[in-house]
């Protein structure tokens, strides 16, 4: 039987099944009224009804098998403690669980808390442990997990706001003005999860390339959708972004080299890095520096575009990937990182 | 044991219609071994299912088990299957009868001499020639067995393979040419002598009756095979392809 972590020592209190801690902002793809209908009906129904009934759109980013090819680069047993850090609906959270080892989901919105608590009644997993506090501000135990999954987390963080994803990225909000650089706030973020580490536990980090060669051809920058924005130097970026979006450019994401000078500076060893392709969330391929000639096919997403821009899609990615593999136009990132 | 981490160079996340992540992993820069990682209750079927048709497959192939699988962990919610690495070349399903006919012919005469058409062995259940590894154009080994199964007739597999090249020629082509015809006739000849069929609807609309028993299959519960191209592609196009090939 594992020990179970005891939250309480850190401030959170238990209500329901979730520990609370420090209120932090709200985070959803969900806007907040979209997430306030579904509540209710989970008291009746699976989370997969409720899914089915509320938000059909996100079946796949939620429950499909292959959210956890990522993850499945980790050595994970049943002696292990994880940290989800920004576990959402739990599209990792639960296959890990499933695994046996012991399993923190960590996230600031509550309603996403609500909907992965069924999904935990649903398959009886009394190995995960549900948290609704922000871990930016949250006092965490120290030296206490073996891994910490950051998944599609750290380009968010520099955020102090609420964000309604569908919002943030199709209409312009209000300037808020930050203290901290994202930079400064995402080294904060894996400095603090470094200490959560036990001394041999391991990082996992799955992020987008900010030089993903698609960037090059239209494809608009997925937190912001807007194009030729990613690769573009930092002061263009707030610029394009204050004009369109409003408020300076915060989802700062990195080339391999830079990602990996940050992942040191926070504290962390022996960083390795794979390429997924086409993206970290569901990928189709996950390679290192020496897989790459192994993979006949890339399948960079085509889109809506015109026959002529497929064909040219298809020739640069045979030309970047397969012929010069040049990852460092990669469309994502996966990190393993020792403490 | 280190099973799956960033010293595996290639990993395949659930492609098709898998529920299972598989790994290729690298020593001293040559593939050693295959590793396959299931999260759900779906994927931990499919893993024991591969453990079983392995099984089932060295023991006819007289190789001791323990020297192909490494190892095998299962908790009913996640498994995990480590086994060796087999270098060959595979197959290519979809480049026609013309570059296929060979290791066709050779694929049965391996499940003539190695038995593997007896009633008990049970059917790989998706046995496509780009699931056999080739030394030139001999057989020499049979890999993922996820779908593995003792609910298809033995004979499905052979057919299946010789078939499935006619009908993605077909589909490439929108016609079949004589030689692929010709060939494919004495490959589906050569196959249920073997098995001594005789069996009308098998005879006359092979498709069809693939298509018959895949569904059977389905419906028993095994969703791993919806996505099978005799059951994917409209029912007109599998007609049309038993038309075909038996009225010249």
């Amino acid at each position: 039987m594992k020990e179970n972590i005891n939250y309480s020592d850190f401030g959170l209190t238990k209500k329901n099944g979730i520990w609370y801690g420090q209120k932090g902002n709200y985070w959803s793809n969900l806007d907040k009224n979209d997430n306030n209908s579904f509540v209710e009906d989970l008291k009746e129904n699976s989370a997969y009804e409720v899914m089915k009934k509320h938000f059909p759109q996100h079946e796949d980013v939620i429950f499909s098998s292959k959210r956890v090819g990522g993850v499945s680069t980790l050595d994970i047993s049943e002696t292990d403690y994880i940290l989800d850090a920004g576990c959402m609906w739990g599209a990792l959270s639960i296959p890990l669980a499933r695994t046996g080892a012991k399993v923190t989901a960590f996230d600031q919105t509550e309603e996403s808390l609500l909907f992965l608590k069924r999904r935990r009644e649903d398959e009886n997993l009394e190995n995960l442990d549900i948290v609704c506090a922000d871990l930016k501000t949250q006092d965490i135990p120290d030296k206490t997990y073996t891994k910490v999954i950051v998944n599609g987390v750290l380009e968010w963080v520099p955020y102090n706001s609420d964000v309604e994803v569908n919002l943030v990225n199709r209409s312009k909000s209000k300037k808020i003005k930050y203290e901290n650089t994202p930079y400064d706030m995402q080294l904060d973020f894996l400095i603090k999860l470094r200490k959560t580490l036990k001394d041999d536990g391991v990082l996992y980090l799955a992020i987008e390339n900010r030089y993903d060669f698609l960037y090059f051809v239209g494809l608009p920058e997925p937190h912001c959708n807007i194009r030729f924005i990613s690769f573009m130097p930092r002061f263009i970026q707030n610029i394009m972004h204050s004009f369109i979006r409003g408020g300076e450019f915060r989802n700062w994401t990195y080339s391999r080299t830079k990602l990996v000078k940050l992942i040191e500076k926070a504290g962390f060893n022996d960083v390795k890095v794979s390429y997924a392709f086409p993206d970290y969330r569901m990928p189709e391929f996950i390679v290192s520096d020496k897989g790459m000639k192994d993979v006949y096919r890339f399948n960079s997403p085509l889109g809506k575009n015109s026959l002529l821009k497929k064909i040219i899609i298809r020739g640069v990615e045979l030309v970047v990937y397969k012929i010069f593999k040049l990852t460092y136009f990669s469309p994502a990132f996966i990190v393993h990182a020792n403490k | 044991m280190r099973i799956f981490n960033l010293s595996t160079d290639v990993i395949r996340n659930s492609s098709h219609f898998s529920h299972v992540q598989t790994g290729l992993l690298r020593e001293n820069s040559k593939y050693k071994f295959v590793v396959k990682k299931a999260f759900t209750r779906q994927g931990e079927k499919e893993i024991e299912r591969e453990m079983t048709g392995l099984n089932m497959f060295c023991n006819a192939m007289n190789v001791p088990s323990n020297e192909y699988i490494i190892d095998y962990q299962n908790n009913r919610n996640s498994a995990v299957l480590k086994i060796k690495y087999i270098n060959g070349e595979i197959g290519d399903c979809h480049a026609g009868m013309k570059s296929n006919f060979k290791k066709l012919k050779s694929l049965v005469e391996f499940f003539k001499i190695n038995k593997l058409y007896k009633k008990n062995n049970g059917s790989h259940g998706d046995l496509s020639v780009s699931n056999i590894i080739y030394n030139n154009t001999d057989v020499f080994w049979i890999i993922d067995w996820e779908n593995y199964n003792k609910l298809l007739p033995p004979v499905h597999d052979l057919v299946y393979c010789i078939t499935e090249i006619m009908l993605f020629e077909f589909i490439r082509k929108s016609k079949l040419d004589r030689f692929s015809i010709h060939s494919y006739r004495i490959l589906l000849e050569m196959v249920l002598k073997i098995y001594s069929i005789e069996d009308d609807f098998l005879k006359k609309s092979p498709s069809n009756w693939l298509r018959n028993n895949i569904i059977r299959l389905i419906e028993s519960g095994d969703s791993g095979m919806n996505k099978c191209p005799f059951v994917k592609n409209d029912i007109l196009i599998i007609n049309k392809l038993d038309k075909l090939i038996f009225s010249k």
